[in-house]
């Protein structure tokens, strides 16, 4: 009884300490914290002061993506009162020409928002970027609990400073393959579980597909796919394998739609067809929709969606800043799933806190909750994936190109 | 004149005022080469020096010289069957166009088919639709398994099997598209101006020697008419290696491409390999070299004339073979004009063009994205200040240069040739660079850089290998001694041109003015890389809606029925203007 009244005084001094030392933690630490929130607020405030009395900014939107992306746009122009002046057309030629001026000491632009391939190997190459992560100041954007697995994604998987991404492509299957189901039942495409079935004999001459090079933004063969790799590819692309290779979406999408081919691989930008195409009722389905594979799925970082980059030297560099702290943030993100126009598809964000799910197609994989089945966000796989698609390239050409 | 007494005068007077005039010529001709050869040469030497730069991106960090461009590029795959595929089109298409353009022409400006007129004005008509979209409506209707006339086709009882009877995608496929693009319509207008200027007496003469029509065609007509067909010929030769869009639309799904594909595959490597592309396209030179000699021998080794004081219009009467003849160049007209644009138009207002099956088949939904498009007023508004000022400012500019190299002795004519047929070797995909480097770092281009100054420049100058090639024609067939009588009668040099050679050359002038208002309306490439958001054209958002990645065929179709609207209003007004103005045949 002493000793447990003994203990008991124990136990109620040592509360006490413990609550008194709680209560100055707390005490200390609430009072660092609204110093550096009124820091923050403060920072903030003067970014948006600065940012209005720049009053635009200048943005190169590639991948002919201006008219899908206007009212996004048009969201952050009427709460802050900042114009948006935007060029739109080929990632390609927008990157020569803005590349171009930059050479010839003419610098118009703040952002580029394009495929981050292109802003990584030409205007990261090219000293053309900003470093991202000292321009976001919004708590909101900055806390790396709020994106897919506690941390910030890059493309720029060296660096990890210039190419910060919003959006990841998660496919249950590599390349997201479709059928026509007139051709092909659903009970059929439910026993597929891999892309090997796609390469066996009784494929022969079914298959429809864009060919590795990059204008229809066919990608990468899926080779460099822990599955398959070049072994696939190169039995893929034999030419014994009679596949209908064909370069323009339109006639891609036709093909499948029409039955000229039961099956489409490699679609690129083909796929965004293809809803439209089922949208009208007609015979094309994803095989994602009804079968996973049996080994890996595949969360392709940067893939299928244009990323942004921040220019050095840019005119309005301030209102350049507010606005990548807008469209990172909740809100930003929710604007661009919800609003982004008919002629694009959006990529899930790599943000988990909550982002309505808008346009984005529901795949039935936790997207939104950050599982990565196949990350090919690191430095050796995009090295490895960079190498393939050079690879399949070239490999094509000698094949097809004879 | 006696010999003596031209030395006497030489000796004299005269002598000074024609050295004055040599001094005078020369200093123009300097201003001209200065000028236009700075500006159509240029960008050709830096691809050409860029070439040499092996960095892996030209616009990226310090430029590193060698030869590795050179050593690569000829041995990207497939080098040597692209070039047979190449020269099997060119080839195929030339041996059925040509005669056939021949023919049309011919009956169009020298016999008295009925409607010729009409005729005429439907083959520029034919020319001014855009190449892709009309090979787009086409593909709706002879693609193997669902076009529609291959499905109307085969419900028929003759016809059957789930393919056929015709394949766009196929070698006639591509001749087919080729020839109904403007394979046969470009000729055709062309050549039918030269036909008019004819001087009938010259074929009244080999009738009365006892030739029969067509003889008289085959001995007189044609060998006349050389300096035209051979400028076609040329300018076909020229571009040989140019013509890109059809085959690779319709040759890569059964795996057949050109040369003009590889330079494509080239430039849309990540990052573009310029050099490399440059090299392949270089190859086009060595065409020069041999098109200019060719073309100054033929036009010096006798007289081309067939517009001297004597003359005298006429046509043919054809008797009763009009009316067929009439038919047969009406059913062709049909399928180069009326076919195409009611494609165009039907498929503007389809949900999915070629798709009938659909529900709703039909929709408005397009027509209002286009018109809708925050870029498309001022698009239109650039384009028709574009296609306006290359119309007026054009056919000024090159008559000018046309006259200086035939009607002068200056020196530095044959460099100018050069000039002119060189800046149209280099293929659109290659010379918008050059064109970007041009105005970006040559001191006051800069200036003009991302304003519609700089497009007004490309658009003015960018047709004047055709443009000074076909107006050249015009004065080898026009008679010195019209100029000359005018200035014995006292008339000086304006008034001599305005009295004399405007009206002599008004079909020549309103050909060009159409010609360059059309290439204004539908350039792309040229100026896509000098577009700002503010300077975007009609053309440009075509290509954005038609681009391989993008394949909005209907917005498309209706960004090239708008221009075809806006090219066909003027295009009718200048032929009956030139009809008013110009040579008659009566």
């Amino acid at each position: 009884m002493q000793l447990k009244k003994v203990r008991s005084t124990s136990v109620g001094v040592a509360w006490g300490l413990v609550t008194m030392l709680a209560l100055l933690v707390a005490a200390y630490g609430g009072k660092e914290a609204t110093a550096a929130d009124i820091a923050s607020e403060q920072k903030w405030k003067q970014l948006v002061a600065d940012a209005k009395a720049e009053g635009q900014v200048n943005m190169i939107i590639g991948n002919r993506l201006g008219k899908d992306w206007e009212p996004i746009l048009a969201v952050f122009e009427g709460k802050y009162g900042i114009k948006i002046r935007y060029i739109t057309g080929s990632s390609t030629k927008l990157s020569d020409r803005t590349l171009a001026e930059r050479r010839a000491g003419s610098y118009e632009w703040d952002i580029m928002l394009g495929s981050p391939r292109r802003l990584r190997d030409r205007f990261q190459a090219a000293n053309a970027l900003r470093e991202v992560e000292p321009l976001l100041i919004d708590p909101n954007v900055t806390d790396n609990s709020l994106w897919a697995k506690g941390r910030k994604w890059w493309y720029d998987t060296d660096t990890k400073k210039y190419i910060l991404m919003q959006t990841a492509k998660i496919s249950l299957w590599p390349q997201s393959p479709w059928f026509n189901t007139e051709l092909l039942s659903v009970d059929e495409a439910k026993r597929i579980d891999s892309l090997w079935e796609f390469v066996k004999p009784e494929w022969r001459g079914k298959i429809v597909a864009g060919p590795p090079l990059p204008a229809a933004g066919a990608g990468d063969m899926s080779a460099s796919h822990p599955d398959y790799g070049k072994e696939w590819a190169m039995k893929f692309m034999d030419p014994k394998h009679e596949v209908l290779w064909i370069e323009n979406v339109r006639l891609l999408a036709d093909s499948l739609a029409r039955g000229k081919r039961a099956v489409a691989i490699n679609l690129g930008k083909a796929s965004r067809d293809l809803r439209k195409l089922r949208k009208l009722g007609l015979p094309v389905d994803e095989f994602q929709n009804h079968t996973t594979l049996a080994k890996t799925a595949m969360m392709s970082v940067g893939g299928g969606q244009p990323q942004f980059g921040a220019l050095t030297k840019a005119p309005h560099p301030r209102a350049a800043q507010l606005f990548l702290n807008w469209i990172f943030s909740k809100e930003g993100q929710t604007t661009r799933q919800t609003l982004l126009g008919d002629g694009a598809e959006p990529n899930p964000t790599l943000r988990v806190d909550g982002v309505p799910r808008g346009k984005v197609v529901d795949l039935g994989v936790p997207d939104a909750k950050g599982e990565v089945y196949w990350d090919r966000a690191t430095p050796e796989l995009a090295k490895q994936a960079d190498g393939f698609m050079k690879w399949a390239r070239q490999t094509w050409k000698q094949l097809y190109r004879r | 004149m006696a010999p003596t007494a031209r030395v006497d005068r030489l000796a004299g007077g005269e002598w000074l005022a024609n050295n004055a005039r040599v001094h005078r010529g020369t200093f123009v001709m300097a201003a001209i080469l200065v000028v236009l050869g700075f500006y159509l040469i240029w960008p050709v030497i830096l691809l050409l020096v860029n070439s040499f730069n092996i960095a892996r991106d030209v616009f990226v960090g310090p430029a590193e010289w060698g030869l590795d461009n050179w050593r690569v590029a000829f041995r990207e795959p497939g080098l040597i069957k692209s070039i047979l595929n190449t020269f099997l089109i060119w080839g195929l298409v030339l041996s059925i166009s040509f005669p056939l353009a021949i023919l049309i022409s011919w009956t169009i400006a020298r016999t008295r088919i009925p409607f010729s007129n009409a005729l005429e004005v439907m083959f520029w008509v034919s020319f001014m639709l855009p190449g892709i979209s009309t090979t787009i409506g086409w593909i709706g209707l002879l693609e193997p398994n669902w076009g529609a006339l291959n499905l109307g086709l085969r419900s028929l009882p003759f016809f059957g099997g789930n393919e056929g009877p015709f394949n766009i995608f196929s070698i006639p496929g591509i001749v087919w598209a080729h020839l109904i693009g403007n394979g046969i319509s470009f000729k055709v207008i062309l050549l039918t101006p030269a036909f008019r200027n004819m001087d009938a007496s010259l074929e009244e003469a080999a009738k009365v020697s006892g030739a029969s029509e067509l003889k008289t065609m085959v001995r007189v007509t044609i060998p006349l008419m050389a300096s035209p067909i051979i400028l076609v010929l040329a300018l076909q030769l020229l571009r040989i290696f140019q013509s890109f869009e059809t085959e690779q639309l319709l040759g890569t799904p059964f795996g057949f491409f050109v040369y003009s594909t590889l330079i494509f595959d080239l430039v849309r490597d990540i990052p573009p390999r310029y050099g490399a592309a440059t090299v392949l396209a270089s190859i086009t030179l060595i065409i020069v070299a041999f098109i200019i000699p060719v073309q100054r021998w033929m036009l010096q080794r006798r007289l081309y004339t067939t517009i001297a004081a004597g003359f005298k219009p006429g046509l043919v009467n054809l008797g009763q073979w009009k009316w067929i003849v009439f038919g047969l160049i009406t059913v062709l007209v049909v399928l180069l004009t009326l076919a195409p644009v009611a494609q165009l138009i039907l498929q503007s207002f389809m949900t999915r063009a070629g798709y009938f099956d659909i529900h709703p088949t039909f929709t408005l939904s397009h027509w209002s994205k286009v018109l809708t498009d925050s870029f498309f007023l001022s698009a239109l508004g650039n384009t028709i200040i574009l296609a306006i000022t290359a119309a007026i400012l054009s056919p000024l500019l090159f008559s000018f240069l046309a006259y200086v190299l035939v009607r002068t002795r200056w020196r530095g004519r044959v460099l100018l040739d050069l000039i002119i047929w060189g800046s149209g070797a280099v293929p659109g995909m290659l010379s918008g660079l050059g064109l970007l480097w041009l105005f970006i770092g040559t001191p006051g281009f800069n200036a003009l850089y991302g304003t519609l100054f700089a497009l007004l420049i490309v658009v003015v100058i960018q047709g004047n290998t055709t443009g000074v090639n076909v107006a050249k024609g015009t004065f080898v067939q026009i008679g010195q001694e019209m100029e000359e009588a005018a200035r014995v009668a006292g008339a000086g040099w304006f008034r001599t041109y305005f009295r004399i050679w405007i009206p002599l050359l008004m079909p020549t002038l309103l050909l060009l003015a159409v010609l360059n208002f059309t290439f204004a309306a539908n350039t792309t490439s040229s100026i896509i890389l000098l577009a700002d958001a503010g300077t975007q054209t009609l053309s440009i958002m075509a290509l954005e809606y038609a681009s391989p990645g993008t394949g909005l065929w209907e917005e498309a179709s209706i960004i090239s029925v708008i221009i075809m609207v806006l090219t066909l209003g003027p295009a009718v007004a200048a032929r009956v203007f030139g009809l008013k103005f110009g040579l008659r045949h009566s």
